[in-house]
């Protein structure tokens, strides 16, 4: 049993500005994130749910696309979609011309390699690792020599201006400084489309109006970015935003 | 993925050496049970091969020269000597003895000793490390674990002898000390004085007569662990066990290890880290474990192999073995965990 989607799409004006970092040569097809039909349904506690029904979405690059709902409305089912780590029951997910939902095996870990970016609601940095060296780690997933990767993060902390931590253990970071970490991780392998699960929710005030704005930074670059959200001081500075209303038990 | 086992390790080092000290002392334990089983080989054999001798002549109803061996007749000893000579075929006996200083007190914890009786100089009577040999009645030679010196006096039975030399690992029937004694004065303690042997020994090929039966070293060496050969085997099982608590002690830790790291191992996948790459960051960290709790379990058996009362003589191989059996054993008690860090989904990451 289903029930439909309710899915609202509003634009704003484009922004443009600095280029955050450089970035990958173009994907074929664009940087935009076309989502068509897209059902996902998974099995918790027994019951099967059916987060979203049929939503079709259209993300460009060099916007800020925010996703709103109420909890269990399937934004975070959404972006893992996007992610390449959740398979939907249904629909396509293309990013520029790649079929995300078609991808397997190495084909799948290619493209989250160098496709994706995450920044996740608890950060989730390595704890045992310094802030650089979780930057780096996705760069050594991709090849990159450790010295190039390391000039690579200290970059990145630099621009987000978080040099001085760059030794720290996760532990020794305030959540917002652990928030750019995970923005400079995200952006540490030249993505194309970076997600961003609630990027504010454990923020206070000032925190949250630096995100917001890195992120328009990002989305600036020429990435698509795509974030799920409660806040409402996010939403404004949101390209557009996709109401997903409702899940369905079975 | 190295260098993030790496740091995983040092970031969970109090629990990490917790398990390097619990498995070392396991597997220190497991080093002393397999010296202990190579004491009893050793100790058997080295007694046989101080005799010097390539075969055993026995009785035929007996198991061997060591365990209730029965008395030969002269006449038999004769006809084996008249094949092959003095100089090689000489007769012995061995049984035990009761032991005290001459004070009455008892040697060391030694209320008994195995009495061998041999004829000095000839095929029987041991070559020793200290002293002089064995060369009249009234003297002895005794194993080093007897713990007497060099013209001490002791009692054997109701008899008083003077120790004039010392061999090494001369011991039998579970770390029991050998005594050398003249034939003569052997026979006197045991046969009474009558001109009985209760072996042969050889060092050339020779025709067993009548009634007799020939023995190789090997199997005098057999004969020699028949009484432990039950605790050999309870030795085995407890080495077994321990190498299983030693396997558990590191399973544990990598398995608790991916479980606490179930979100991180989430999130490197959804970075499109493999899944054998984890698992291959993993099994070094439990490479790592093991060598450093093997190499801790070497020095920590040095240590606790003295203290215990029968000789643990840990053999060389089982040293160098250790750190590879260590590995593979923790290789295997991780494929728990690494089956269980293939079935982290990446989407997890997203879960708060």
């Amino acid at each position: 049993m289903t029930t439909t989607m309710n899915t609202t799409i509003v634009n704003k004006n484009m922004r443009t500005g600095f280029h955050l970092n450089d970035l990958n040569p173009g994907l074929a097809g664009g940087r935009d994130v076309h989502i068509v039909d897209l059902t996902i349904s998974y099995h918790r506690a027994g019951l099967s749910v059916t987060p979203i029904s049929g939503l079709d979405l259209y993300a460009p690059a060099s916007r800020v696309t925010a996703l709103v709902g109420r909890s269990g409305s399937g934004k975070t089912s959404v972006l893992s979609c996007v992610a390449g780590m959740l398979r939907p029951q249904s629909g396509a997910i293309w990013l520029g011309g790649i079929e995300v939902n078609t991808l397997k095996g190495k084909a799948l870990d290619e493209y989250r390699r160098h496709h994706v970016g995450v920044v996740h609601q608890a950060y989730n940095l390595i704890p045992s690792l310094s802030a650089i060296e979780n930057v780096t780690v996705p760069l050594s997933l991709i090849g990159v020599p450790r010295f190039e990767a390391t000039a690579r993060a200290n970059d990145l902390l630099e621009e987000l201006e978080m040099t001085p931590f760059a030794r720290r253990k996760p532990h020794e970071l305030s959540g917002g400084q652990q928030q750019r970490i995970a923005v400079a991780r995200a952006l540490a392998t030249n993505p194309s489309v970076v997600l961003a699960d609630e990027p504010t929710a454990h923020l206070d005030g000032s925190s949250v109006s630096d995100v917001t704005e890195l992120l328009r930074s990002i989305a600036r670059s020429g990435r698509t970015v795509i974030v799920s959200t409660h806040d409402d001081r996010l939403l404004q500075a949101a390209d557009q935003t996709v109401h997903l209303a409702g899940s369905s038990l079975g | 993925m190295i260098k993030i086992a790496l740091r995983d390790l040092q970031w969970r080092s109090r629990r990490v050496l917790i398990a390097v000290i619990g498995s070392s002392l396991v597997l220190a334990l497991a080093l002393v049970m397999s010296g202990l089983s190579a004491g009893f080989n050793n100790e058997s054999s080295r007694t046989v091969g101080l005799a010097r001798a390539t075969s055993w002549v026995i009785d035929s109803g007996g198991t061997g020269p060591f365990l209730q061996p029965k008395p030969l007749g002269v006449d038999v000893v004769d006809a084996i000597v008249g094949q092959v000579g003095e100089n090689h075929a000489a007769p012995i006996t061995f049984g035990r003895q009761s032991v005290h200083r001459t004070d009455g007190s008892t040697v060391g914890a030694h209320e008994h000793v195995n009495l061998v009786g041999a004829i000095p100089h000839r095929l029987g009577s041991p070559f020793v490390t200290s002293g002089k040999a064995l060369a009249a009645t009234g003297q002895a030679v005794a194993d080093v674990s007897l713990g007497v010196g060099l013209g001490e006096q002791i009692r054997l039975g109701s008899s008083e002898f003077t120790v004039v030399g010392i061999v090494k690992g001369a011991r039998l029937l579970a770390g029991v000390p050998n005594v050398y004694v003249t034939l003569g004065d052997a026979q006197l303690m045991a046969f009474g004085g009558q001109n009985l042997a209760t072996t042969v020994v050889v060092d050339r090929e020779v025709s067993p007569p009548a009634g007799t039966k020939l023995l190789s070293n090997a199997e005098a060496t057999t004969d020699g662990l028949r009484p432990v050969v039950n605790a050999q085997k309870t030795i085995a099982m407890v080495r077994s066990l321990l190498w299983l608590v030693a396997a558990l002690i590191v399973g544990s830790v990598m398995y608790l290890g991916v479980l606490e790291r179930t979100k991180d191992v989430a999130v490197l996948k959804g970075m499109g880290a493999r899944s054998s790459a984890l698992a291959g960051s993993m099994m070094v960290q439990s490479a790592l474990l093991c060598i450093a709790a093997a190499i801790l379990g070497v020095v920590l058996s040095m240590l606790i192999a003295p203290i215990f009362p029968l000789s643990a003589e840990i053999p060389r191989s089982a040293l160098l073995l250790l750190p590879i059996l260590a590995m593979t054993i923790g290789a295997i008690a991780s494929l728990g965990a690494a089956k269980r860090l293939f079935s982290v989904q990446p989407a997890l990451a997203f879960r708060n």
